[in-house]
């Protein structure tokens, strides 16, 4: 059945969900890149697969994460881009085809799924769409229970749009790049629907009502996954950034959203695609989120609570992990090329040994910057790996 | 009866705990009537101060300081009949600026600023520099505190502090968010920059002792230059 699904996709000249293919297989393949990577240059594909089972490609693996940012490449409006799959799908390929990203992962805005369960959102000309917060759809602690999970064929737009750029990004990028999807995990998402402040209280004070809301929500971002996964994405990256100390304490996260998040990642696996998770979170709890959802790859910002070092991150998680970032927001927005080229080397240095790395910014590169620090991003991987 | 020390170390320690419904049981009691205003709020500050600590030591998370704010909050209700204008520290303003909605940062600070004696004007999110300059001039403020979250705000930023800059020259402006550092911070032209609750209080006593150093004169020419390099940097499309 899996053969049969892998055989489909290489007629269809798409990349084959990697689940579909036996594990030995593909570790297999990923030795021969490595050794390959010796002598000539690897595919992209092939670079990504290889750091991902900790083995190092040629160079490093680069995701710019130049979603919003990559509008300006094409002229595409902030507007569209968030609610249109054909011209977000033309964004993501100028990101591959102008700049090389070699990992995208498919983040329009953090709000696509509280939208769906009908947080009144605002679309700026020139910025990230965004829920209204003066009219937030949570008002007070009794309105968790209320949440249901939605009809996802008719009454999730946005999430259904998301699903379609799935679809046009695999079919066009094709081999030319791992494609991610990505859905916000449940505390996120009805964050999106109270505001930060009082849902962070209203988790330690209600941690009830917020559980029943959790389990509601995540009945419909599970059916979200499967529908991303069944267009064709290589991995979807799951958002927890609850589970840092920037927001919530560890074991309120692992009995918050732990199961739910768990499900999520049983989806992605069971539908073959690699788990991801994104939290740009201060100390974020690397061991909590490996526990539940047992992830590929952490893309992050900043180090885990539990280690002081990029060297002792390597040192701890580097065989249980591939590790995504980790260039700071701020150097990127104020810092010249060289300086970021210079950041990057370091962390190459260090994350980059052994494979297990690929080389991004810790969160989404800012939108309405220069692109110049994305293509130094490109640059330090070809010379410094 | 319990203790008057064992009043006021309940009060710190129900603040500390994140207990704004003990802080007002503690009220209710009648108990802390015996006890001048200044101590209670010095007993109250200091359980948020001890919660400051421990979020520094990465020993808490911002949702459990956030209710200890909220305690400190609950107690700072309760004592507001009794208690006079600040005197010895300057009013402050803070807000959002145009096109961010993160309020949260800018409430912890505001929190914090509460407890530390400053008389706080919260202006909320999505402020243009009109707003802030209104609210400065209204509340003859010494100090502006601007908070933005998103790279895409940044320019808003810049704006606000050059606009209230040129009409309130007087005024230290100080600024933070996770889309800053202090090197941008200073490239903008801010007087100050705290990345986080736990290095305002220092942040805060170097912009005092600036205040107090007579340095107008350096500050404003330190200012013309920042706007020299944002100018040079928007040549560059940056």
């Amino acid at each position: 059945m899996a053969l049969r699904k892998v055989i489909e996709r290489l007629v269809q000249g798409q990349c084959p969900m990697p689940g579909h293919i036996p594990s030995g297989l593909l570790k297999s393949l990923a030795g021969l890149s490595h050794a390959r990577g010796k002598v000539s240059r690897l595919s992209p594909l092939e670079r990504v697969i290889t750091s991902l089972h900790h083995k190092e490609p040629d160079q490093v693996p680069v995701a710019p994460i130049t979603n919003a940012a990559a509008r300006r490449i094409i002229g595409v409006s902030f507007p569209d881009y968030s609610r249109s799959a054909e011209k977000a799908a033309d964004v993501f390929c100028a990101s591959v085809d102008f700049l090389g990203a070699e990992l995208i992962v498919l983040l329009l805005d953090l709000s696509v799924e509280a939208a769906d369960f009908g947080q009144e959102m605002i679309y700026p000309q020139n910025s990230t769409a965004h829920p209204n917060y003066l009219n937030p759809w949570i008002r007070d602690v009794d309105d968790y229970l209320k949440i249901k999970p939605i009809d996802f064929r008719s009454k999730a737009g946005r999430m259904n749009e998301l699903v379609k750029l799935c679809e046009i990004i695999t079919r066009r990028v094709g081999w030319k790049a791992v494609v991610s999807g990505f859905v916000y995990g449940p505390l996120g998402v009805l964050s999106m629907m109270r505001g930060a402040g009082k849902f962070f209280k209203d988790c330690l004070n209600y941690p009830n009502h917020v559980r029943k809301a959790c389990a509601a929500v995540t009945e419909t971002l599970v059916e979200f996954t499967r529908a991303q996964c069944e267009k064709g994405v290589q991995a979807v990256t799951i958002d927890t950034l609850y589970a840092s100390l920037n927001a919530l304490p560890k074991k309120t996260w692992e009995e918050l959203e732990g199961p739910f998040v768990r499900e999520i990642a049983a989806c992605i696996r069971e539908s073959g695609g690699f788990v991801g998770i994104h939290n740009c979170g201060h100390g974020l709890y690397f061991d909590a989120q490996i526990r539940s959802m047992e992830p590929a790859f952490i893309s992050f910002a900043h180090l885990p609570d539990d280690c002081s070092s990029p060297t002792e991150l390597k040192e701890k998680y580097g065989e249980a992990v591939t590790m995504v970032g980790y260039i700071p927001t701020p150097l990127l927005v104020n810092g010249t090329p060289a300086e970021v080229m210079e950041a990057c080397a370091r962390q190459i240095d260090i994350l980059g040994r052994n494979g297990g790395y690929v080389l991004a910014p810790g969160c989404e590169y800012p939108p309405n910057i220069s692109l110049d620090n994305a293509f130094a991003m490109i640059k330090a991987a070809e010379k410094y790996s | 009866m319990p203790s008057a020390a064992s009043i006021l170390e309940d009060l710190s320690r129900a603040v500390f705990a994140g207990q704004p419904e003990e802080v007002l049981r503690i009220f209710r009691t009648g108990e802390t009537e015996a006890f001048e205003a200044p101590s209670l709020l010095s007993a109250l500050t200091s359980g948020l101060h001890e919660a400051r600590k421990k979020l520094a030591a990465a020993a808490a998370t911002v949702a459990e300081f956030l209710l200890s704010v909220d305690a400190l909050h609950a107690g700072v209700g309760c004592l507001k009949p009794r208690l006079s204008e600040p005197q010895n520290k300057p009013r402050v303003v803070i807000g959002v600026v145009q096109g961010d909605v993160h309020e949260l940062g800018a409430e912890i600070i505001a929190g914090v600023m509460d407890a530390m004696g400053y008389s706080v004007l919260r202006l909320g999110t999505g402020k243009g520099p009109d707003q802030f300059i209104e609210a400065l001039n209204s509340s003859r403020a010494k100090l502006l505190g601007l908070s933005s979250m998103m790279t895409t705000t940044l320019p808003a930023m810049r704006e606000t502090i050059e606009r209230c800059r040129r009409a309130c020259p007087d005024v230290r402006i100080m600024v933070g968010g996770a889309a800053l550092d202090s090197s941008i911070a200073q490239t903008m032209g801010a007087d100050g920059y705290a990345a986080s609750v736990v290095e305002l209080p220092d942040e805060l006593e170097r912009l005092e002792a600036l205040a107090g150093s007579g340095e107008e004169e350096r500050k404003y020419t330190d200012y013309e230059r920042k706007i020299q390099v944002i100018e040079k940097g928007s040549r560059h499309g940056a």
